[in-house]
């Protein structure tokens, strides 16, 4: 008898070493890795007086993403204050979602939020399938336990952009939470964003979400390490200083007096004379914070569904690159005004995001034509930021397909960095802002 | 700033983090620096990667051919011990570089012919007649202490457990080394891992200095040298002193920075006066002034200079001088074998009929090794030519007859109890005369001979004969004609045999040897 508790009690014991041995390996790695990368500098450093642009590029990319890390580990933590519950609003843009609609908003009245004060406006935004009987459905089925549930129906496509600001105009609550029709908002999420709108200067919180098919295969794996990084690091670090630029369409929140300013301005929003018909988020985020701030709740938890082909996945990359590039022009005539340390990490990115593809030329191609050197420092150096990563998201997130995915993740990279000079030179070309 | 926490327990988090990765990193430096010297740390991760690699590599490779040249008996001892010397091992293909497969290809062939590396006190113990080693027995040198003779050389070593030496030149591997000479610490490393010894190869002495007002370059060993500042030469006094003050500032350099005493001294260029005849009384003063300081001094041996092994010395001086083989370029791992295996002392009776090389050298003019015979051949400006069979060094009492022919008639030498150029004894047969001879100290003199007209070389095929036991010499023209000298030199009491011919008319002597039998008495 005491025979058996005992063996039970060793195997717990050897189960909690192996526990601990299996997560503490990632940290040390993560920490190993970090070393290595400052060894890397040590070494390179003096590459700084050889070339001033690509020594400066090295020093600052380092600098940058170190220092996101740093912001990210100070990312504060607010508590949820039971006494304050604004009404809320969720907006649900669709077309063509016959699969996920009714799921998506089924959901609204599943929330751990008082439900009284919940209303929900999905546009049904000219779809060629029965996704407006979903959405009658869904609607139907939710209406007796929520405050008011309203249900758009056009019969022609306008744009998601139209949808969003049609929700914004026919809601009457003060907080709107816009939720994409391929994304499940968790049932906690709802007080995670809210609470951050007690603060006046707060217009806009971005929720966390992550990769609802992240196991589909190595391509939506990379992904969902690049959304949990995008959030958890650099939306985290933005938020430090209230400056997220982008809180996106699959679920954030904004405060609506806010929106009504500059809802129709950025309804007819044009850039370079062309309309405007992608990134509605980012330009969205971009008039909050030119007044106000826009923060990121890593609590407000949702998922959404991501590209699982290479082919979808370049498309959906170009749709943001262009939407970057012109929010990002936008963004550098007032980020000055800003806290100068969010502005100075605003500006640099845009150097390096503009500086990488050049840098990367240089090294790859230019160098061992001309000099005959190989690229291993810079290479190495890019595969060492990327583990760096990915072991941050092996520690927080657990044992998956991480390093794999790390591994693609690096040669996207290499691809998708080509995308932003492409971008530039078809800005003007709006053929791919279509889901 | 108000979405950011400064809390207490992040705050002491970071600093730990930030310390930790500060003091790693450091140290890394830190430790490279007292490692491996300025070299930058890509370089030194890929020596240690390269290291590894041939180490892993060698073991497998040496494992998996182990090519035999001849089986080693290990109840046979050596009489005699050959020192090798290399420099830098890499791919340059420099005058005084080897590859590295070269390099591994010499090491495995003579490892798996049974040679075996020594320590330089088992070295010098043999040397002096107070240990004995297994025959096959070698000491591995090597000059200049550049990395390459070290990071290459190493992984062969620790494959075939062997030993080396490495004589340094402490002006540039005390402290930090440079990125071609070894560091303090990797010196350190080398010693500890207990494959390497270390000697002294000069402080400011391996260098080449004007020797002259126009500049003529010589080593810095070899000759008073050039003042300019004072417009003159060197005085003895002051020369002798450099010398002085440049071999114990070596030697107290590398005893000072690695706490061993350094008892061997390489001259740099190998160069002791030895090989310029502009100054005759250095060879004596740097012998006797390395003497002073070092129980052993090493020179390279030019290839028909003298015998290539050391042989004991019956009567051995404070410091000993080494001589050392130095494999040149594009040297094959049979010919190193093969000079190695001709230089080993050799049994009597025997017997060469030239069916393959046995270690005859040129110490003058050309010869024609072809199968069968050996030719000497006065080249067209000198007078004469002259061979030595290498391992005969130790030979005492004994009878040679050679089956020559002399097709232009000139004279013939036998040489025996052959020591070294200046020091041997000999049968001069000439038309006419029969002379016993010896040279001792370069000084010749004939001490018996006869003179009679029948005596002549004769046409076609003939012999000649050297007989010596004791301090009796007997020479023998073709079975005929015989003189003896009971009187040789006690300091001849050994040595080898050699062959010289003379005429007085350039490019006229010629010989061809057909065969050589040597008995014991």
């Amino acid at each position: 008898m005491t025979h058996t508790r005992m063996r039970q009690r060793l195997e717990a014991l050897a189960e909690a070493l192996r526990t601990t041995v299996r997560d503490a390996g990632p940290v040390f790695f993560f920490f190993v890795v970090l070393y290595v990368i400052f060894v890397l500098k040590v070494i390179t450093y003096k590459s700084v007086y050889d070339n001033l642009f690509f020594g400066i590029y090295s020093l600052l990319i380092t600098i940058y993403i170190l220092s996101r890390f740093l912001l990210s580990y100070l990312h504060k933590p607010i508590a949820v204050d039971l006494g304050y519950e604004p009404s809320i609003t969720f907006v649900v843009p669709a077309k063509n979602e016959e699969d996920n609609i009714y799921r998506t908003i089924d959901r609204f009245a599943k929330i751990e939020y008082p439900l009284k004060k919940v209303e929900v406006i999905s546009i049904n935004d000219g779809s060629t399938d029965r996704t407006y009987d979903e959405m009658e459905r869904a609607a139907k089925d939710i209406s007796p336990f929520i405050q008011r549930v309203e249900v758009v129906d056009w019969k022609e496509n306008r744009g998601k952009r139209h949808g969003m600001a049609e929700g914004v105009k026919r809601a009457r609550n003060d907080i709107i939470i816009f939720i994409d029709s391929d994304s499940f908002i968790d049932p906690s999420a709802v007080r995670h964003l809210v609470k951050y709108f007690a603060d006046p200067t707060v217009g806009a919180v971005s929720g966390h979400t992550d990769v609802d098919n992240a196991s589909t295969n190595l391509l939506t794996e990379m992904q969902a390490i690049r959304y949990y990084i995008a959030f958890t690091i650099y939306k985290a670090a933005e938020s430090a200083f209230g400056t997220v630029t982008c809180c996106p369409g699959c679920c954030s929140a904004y405060r609506r007096s806010y929106l009504m300013e500059f809802i129709d301005t950025w309804l007819n929003q044009t850039f370079l004379s062309v309309p405007c018909t992608f990134g509605d988020d980012r330009a969205l985020t971009n008039f909050i914070i030119q007044k106000y701030r826009a923060v990121y709740s890593y609590e407000a938890r949702a998922t959404t569904v991501v590209p699982d082909s290479f082919r979808k996945y370049m498309i959906q990359q170009q749709r943001w690159k262009k939407s970057w590039m012109r929010e990002t022009w936008i963004a550098s005539g007032f980020m000055w005004r800003k806290n100068p340390l969010a502005a100075l990490s605003f500006y640099a990115y845009v150097f390096l995001a503009f500086a990488s593809p050049v840098v990367f030329f240089r090294a790859v191609i230019w160098l061992p034509v001309m000099e005959s050197t190989w690229p291993v420092i810079y290479l190495s150096g890019l595969f060492l930021m990327l583990l760096l990563h990915g072991l941050y998201y092996r520690m927080k997130v657990g044992p998956r397909a991480w390093f794999l995915a790390i591994v693609n993740f690096w040669f996207n990279t290499v691809l998708l960095m080509w995308q932003l000079p492409w971008a530039l030179v078809t800005i003007r070309d709006s053929r791919w802002g279509t889901r | 700033m108000d979405y950011i926490s400064f809390q207490r327990n992040k705050i002491i988090f970071l600093c730990a983090v930030a310390f930790l990765i500060f003091i790693s990193v450091a140290a890394t430096f830190a430790y490279k620096d007292a490692r491996f010297g300025v070299e930058n740390l890509p370089s030194v991760l890929a020596r240690l990667g390269e290291q590894a690699g041939y180490g892993l590599y060698y073991r497998i490779r040496f494992s998996l051919s182990p090519a035999v040249y001849a089986t080693p008996d290990p109840e046979r001892k050596a009489r005699a011990v050959p020192a090798l010397v290399y420099h830098a091992i890499d791919e340059t293909g420099g005058e005084y570089t080897i590859s590295k497969a070269e390099f591994a290809d010499q090491m495995h062939a003579l490892h798996s012919a049974g040679w075996r590396t020594v320590t330089l006190k088992e070295f010098e113990d043999f040397l002096r007649g107070q240990r004995e080693l297994p025959e096959r027995s070698f000491l591995l040198t090597f000059d200049d202490g550049a990395k390459e003779s070290y990071y290459p050389v190493d992984p062969v070593l620790s494959a075939l457990h062997m030993t080396a030496v490495t004589f340094i030149l402490p002006k540039f591997s005390v402290d930090n080394g440079s990125h071609y000479y070894l560091s303090l610490g990797e010196l350190r490393n080398m010693i500890e891992s207990g494959r390497w010894e270390i000697g002294s190869h000069g402080q400011d002495s391996h260098q080449l200095f004007a020797a002259d007002a126009k500049g003529t370059l010589v080593p810095a060993l070899s000759r008073p040298v050039w003042l300019a500042d004072k417009q003159r030469l060197e005085t003895d006094e002051e020369y002798e002193s450099r010398i002085e003050a440049d071999l114990r500032i070596s030697q107290h350099n590398l005893e000072q920075a690695l706490s061993i005493p350094i008892n061997a001294f390489a001259f740099p260029f190998g160069e002791f006066g030895q090989l310029n005849d502009s100054y005759p009384a250095a060879v004596t003063t740097v012998s006797r002034i390395a003497e002073g300081m070092y129980s052993m001094s090493f020179h390279q041996v030019r290839r028909g200079e003298a015998f290539s092994f050391n042989y004991p010395e019956p009567d051995p001086p404070r410091a000993l001088l080494v001589k050392r083989i130095e494999p040149h370029p594009r040297t094959g791992p049979e010919e190193l074998f093969e000079r190695m295996e001709n230089g080993l002392p050799k049994d009597l009776p025997f017997k060469d009929d030239f069916a393959k090389e046995h270690g005859w050298f040129s110490v003058w003019g050309p010869y024609d090794f072809t199968e069968g015979s050996l030719s000497l051949r006065a080249s067209p400006e000198e007078t004469g030519s002259a061979l030595v069979l290498d391992g005969t060094r130790g030979w005492r009492d004994y009878r040679v007859r050679l089956l020559v022919e002399a097709p232009r008639r000139n004279g013939v030498y036998m040489w025996v109890r052959f020591q070294g150029n200046t020091q041997h004894a000999g049968c001069n047969f000439g038309n006419d005369y029969i002379h016993v001879e010896e040279t001792l100290s370069d000084e010749t003199s004939v001490i018996k001979g006869v003179r009679t007209e029948n005596i002549a070389i004769p046409d076609g095929e003939f012999i000649v004969e050297a007989r010596v036991n004791g301090r009796s010499l007997t020479c023998t023209l073709n079975d005929g004609v015989s003189v003896t000298s009971e009187f040789l030199n006690p300091a001849l009491a050994t040595g080898g045999i050699g062959i010289k011919i003379w005429d007085r008319e350039p490019g006229h002597a010629q010989l061809i040897v057909k065969s050589v039998s040597v008995e014991p008495l």
